[in-house]
């Protein structure tokens, strides 16, 4: 008990140095332009932002990546209200519900609603991940190589169903090309050299830094880019604090979707789009004759579903990334990778392998909720200004950075290739309609996949599968959750959808 | 059922574009995924079905050329070839789907020019000139290598090969995509990039492409 009051002390004191402060303010004020900026999504400012912590010092790196985190989900709702074009995706219910209250003149009420829905949401998803990391962590721990191994390929499964709504196949073939690209380079067991094809740059493995930047910062560039659109239209915005008896009164809404926006994040691949989702539908089955009455045409009942889960989300997902290392959702991939950059060993041993950084990440959370909370207000009479730019001045400005930023890692220009090649391949995926996140979920996890299920492999030799059944429950338990996703992709959905797959 | 709001200004880049699709999911009570596995023709899906063949079969054969020091159970091709044959599998599910979404006569007879379509439409031919843009941009900040320092005082300025390219290449995207007068355009270019430069190499100590 001592040692955590020390440690928490101690993260305490660095997490309140006003250098971090201000970090933290540049990474929300950052987060929250970027995500209000249609077309820049959360992860693409993820992405793009690891280049830019590499020159920073581990504190001020996971503070800044955490201020970007919680900013940008935010950000999104801004233009969503404003002017129809959800800044994110996860804030097309908040455009549904925001902009024809926006057209009412009562805009600033439906961001300050959203606001205040966020900042609510934050705090739902920190509180979960504060109760449940000493329980996940309890149980990682339990974790060999087999059930290591089948976490893996469950992360990819369940990213690529969760990915693609009712074409869970293309998720799972854009989740197996990334193990693919995961295998090339030297074999972690023996040294031998996989699909390298004599080349000697690819035996040291494919960075998943220069595809992350490639597959949501050029590809997005990419996909805007050539669209023809007219300029945005700034409104005003008028009273933006929402009265306290407003938020009372969905006090029962906010719980709920908090709680599906924390367990969503949880599941890997399942970001903020799908917390927002469900937890707007769910709440609209719920809801009373008379609030239903308004959905769709501009409900604060339905704004707060969604901006709570969505937020909510962030808790959620740093719970898998931060106790096993296995990304809750793309923008938690740039977490994960910000923080290995930084030599940072997240999965079971985070720990005691780095004494206190959970703290840090805690109390990093909370100063960039309130942070948020503050600079959304501030920003949102600047983002109506800064919605007037077109978006064929912003996006040419993003192709600099991602070379910037894929060359900065490992300073190889292989890298700047291989991120342009990302770039383009994702771009002719998206055209097939093939998701993204599965493949680099795969790149990360497919080295844990590999290792380990040769590691259990090894040690079954003997056993026969009965054997491994029962004495490996948990084992056992994650089988049938793999199998499970298989079968809910290829039977259950596919019937949704009227096909297979 | 949902009111649909009023008008997007984001433009289709399949039949139909990716927030309409969310809205109407919204409206339909079901979800279409985090990124939205979007239904494209049966045509496509039936040549990404082909090219995945292709790639699990040869990850297959790769797999099957690798060494196996030790036992089998620890063979470096143990998992590319399952993954290889995964692949196999699923490209076959994805053609099967195709193919029952039309059948192979009529998916032929329309893909014919398969690459026609993207041509013929404006988006498409702005997308192959922003990739050629984007390849020569890499290409020419790999070759080209240089940097000029200026001291002046306490402050050296340093104007390296990467902003001498990335100045031009920005700012001819910029008067193609944007279309503001030329002047206007390499002045937010030279403006962005020089500001992003200073950011990274003196604000942060990073290393940029080229001498640094």
């Amino acid at each position: 008990m001592d040692t955590v009051l020390a440690e928490l002390t101690g993260q305490m004191a660095i997490a309140f140095a006003p250098l971090m402060l201000l970090v933290c303010l540049a990474g929300v004020t950052l987060g929250i332009l970027w995500g209000a900026m249609p077309g820049l999504s959360t992860t693409m400012a993820m992405a793009l932002l690891i280049g830019l912590s590499t020159g920073m010092t581990q504190h001020v790196a996971v503070m800044f990546m955490l201020g970007v985190y919680t900013g940008s989900v935010f950000g999104g709702a801004i233009s969503a209200v404003l002017i129809n074009i959800p800044g994110t995706p996860d804030a097309v219910p908040t455009m549904i519900e925001g902009y024809p209250l926006a057209q009412r003149g009562e805009g600033g009420l439906a961001l300050g609603t959203a606001i205040a829905a966020s900042f609510l949401g934050n705090w739902v998803g920190i509180v979960l991940l504060i109760a449940f990391i000493p329980a996940i962590l309890f149980l990682a721990l339990q974790f060999r190589s087999w059930e290591m191994f089948l976490l893996a390929t469950w992360g990819i499964a369940i990213c690529g169903s969760m990915s693609s709504g009712e074409m869970p196949l293309k998720g799972w073939i854009s989740g197996w090309i990334g193990l693919l690209i995961s295998f090339v380079g030297l074999d972690a067991i023996h040294g031998v050299a996989r699909f390298t094809f004599g080349f000697r740059i690819l035996e040291d493995h494919i960075s998943y830094i220069p595809l992350l930047i490639g597959l949501f910062g050029l590809t997005e560039v990419l996909k805007v880019l050539p669209q023809k659109n007219p300029p945005g239209i700034p409104s005003e915005v008028g009273r933006i604090i929402p009265p306290f008896s407003m938020l009372w009164k969905y006090a029962r809404t906010s719980v709920r979707s908090g709680l599906i926006g924390t367990i969503i994040g949880a599941i890997p691949g399942a970001g903020a789009n799908v917390a927002s989702f469900l937890s707007y539908d769910i709440a609209r089955r719920r809801a009373k004759p008379e609030e239903r009455a308004k959905w769709g045409k501009g409900s604060y009942e339905a704004i707060i579903s969604a901006e709570v889960a969505n937020n909510a989300n962030i808790g959620g997902s740093m719970l898998p990334t931060l106790t096993l290392g296995i990304p809750g959702n793309a923008a938690a991939a740039a977490i994960l990778a910000a923080l290995e950059m930084k030599n940072i060993v997240v999965g079971p041993t985070i720990q005691t392998e780095n004494p206190g950084i959970i703290y840090f990440i805690y109390i990093g959370l909370i100063i960039a909720n309130f942070l948020m909370y503050f600079m959304a207000i501030g920003l949102i009479k600047p983002c109506v200004k800064l919605f007037s730019l077109p978006r064929t001045l912003l996006m040419p400005l993003i192709i600099p950075i991602c070379i910037m930023g894929a060359f900065a890692v490992s300073l190889s220009y292989f890298d700047v290739y291989l991120m342009f090649t990302a770039g383009i391949a994702g771009y002719i995926l998206h055209r097939f309609g093939f998701p993204l996140a599965p493949m680099v979920l795969a790149v990360i996890l497919g080295p844990l996949a590999d290792e380990n299920l040769r590691r259990a492999l090894l040690i079954f030799e003997d056993d026969s599968i009965i054997d491994i059944l029962i004495d490996r429950p948990l084992g056992t338990v994650l089988l049938l959750v793999v199998i499970y996703t298989f079968y809910d992709g290829i039977f259950r959905r596919g019937k949704e959808a009227g096909t297979d797959c | 059922m949902l009111a649909r709001p009023v008008s997007f200004r984001i433009m289709a880049d399949t039949p139909k574009s990716r927030l309409q699709t969310d809205v109407d999911s919204l409206a339909d009570g079901k979800f279409t995924g985090e990124e939205g596995g979007a239904s494209v023709s049966p045509g496509k899906d039936l040549a990404a079905a082909a090219l995945v063949c292709v790639i699990g079969i040869a990850a297959m054969g790769l797999a099957l050329d690798l060494d196996a020091p030790a036992s089998l159970h620890t063979a470096p091709g143990l998992l590319p070839f399952i993954t290889g044959l995964c692949l196999v599998i699923m490209a076959a599910g994805l053609a099967r789907k195709a193919l029952k979404r039309m059948p192979l006569r009529e998916i032929l007879s329309t893909a014919s020019n398969p690459i026609g379509p993207f041509l013929a439409d404006v988006e498409g031919r702005r997308t192959l000139i922003l990739m050629a843009l984007l390849l020569a941009y890499v290409v020419l900040t790999d070759l080209i290598s240089f940097e000029i320092r200026m001291p002046a005082g306490f402050y050296t300025f340093r104007f390296s090969s990467y902003e001498a390219v990335s100045i031009p290449v920005i700012a001819l995207i910029l008067k193609i995509f944007w279309r503001a007068r030329t002047i206007a355009c390499i002045a937010v270019a030279a403006g962005m990039v020089i500001a992003l430069a200073w950011v990274f190499r003196d604000g942060f100590e990073i290393l940029l492409p080229g001498p640094g």
